[in-house]
């Protein structure tokens, strides 16, 4: 079977990549914040990606703290392969 | 002398100004969105009218029923469904509260809730709601005189 080297990814020269800090860990997550109009309100949505490895015991509800910016994680999906999709709000 | 489309408009949204949570958060018809960080805010939108013609002769009387929407956003953390029923209550009290309210000061001979729409969006960096109130303003005028209800 093969399997990713997910350290390529997971890397501060990596674009998009974010220093975060879970659980009292400093880890690397892949974010993006772009612009999200909800019913007419401007906003972001916010969205990481994870190594399962990194988070381990993230659930809904979990704290994590990305670039300085505390977020509370509403949604996670995994996609099998070893990475997490966090859906994001503001702490 | 505006038509009463806009007098109708205007009226809403100055009883609607002030309240405990929307405050001045009142906007009519807005287009763009609002900034980042609004937690509570109103739209007052007048949309579809129906016209009924109840006279003969000239000028024929109008029977006429607008649909009017009061945009109810709630951009907040926690209960944020409680809070946008806190949203509706004050509207609908602030609309209902007697029948000078109910018929805008004599301008309307009616203004009645039909509907309440609920929707969520869970995307953004702070959860929003959203309520679309809509009302039945029942008003005549005649019809060479939109800008005068009668």
């Amino acid at each position: 079977m093969f399997a990713e080297d997910l350290d390529l990814f997971f890397s501060l020269e990596t674009p998009g990549s974010r220093a975060a800090v879970f659980a009292g860990n400093d880890i690397v997550v892949l974010f993006d914040h772009a612009y999200h109009d909800a019913f007419g309100v401007a906003s972001r949505n916010p969205v990481a990606h994870a190594r399962e490895s990194d988070v381990p015991g993230i659930a809904q509800g979990s704290a994590i703290s990305i670039a300085g910016a505390a977020y509370t994680v509403a949604a996670l999906e995994p996609d099998g392969e070893g990475v997490l999709m966090l859906q994001l709000e503001s702490a | 002398m505006a038509h009463v489309r806009t007098q109708i408009r205007n009226a809403v949204a100055t009883r609607l100004t002030g309240l405990s949570r929307t405050g001045a958060q009142v906007y009519r018809n807005r287009m763009r969105p609002l900034p980042s960080g609004t937690a509570y805010a109103l739209i007052v939108r007048t949309d579809d009218e129906n016209v009924d013609p109840i006279s003969l002769g000239f000028p024929a009387l109008e029977d006429r029923r607008l649909d009017l929407t009061v945009e109810c956003l709630v951009q907040v953390g926690g209960e944020i469904d409680s809070e946008l029923d806190a949203v509706i209550a004050e509207v609908e009290a602030a609309l209902g509260a007697s029948e000078a309210a109910t018929t805008l000061d004599g301008l309307v001979k009616s203004l009645r809730l039909r509907a309440i729409a609920i929707d969520f969006n869970a995307e953004s960096d702070i959860p929003t709601a959203r309520a679309l109130m809509r009302y039945e303003a029942n008003y005549f005028t005649t019809e060479n005189a939109p800008e005068a209800a009668t």
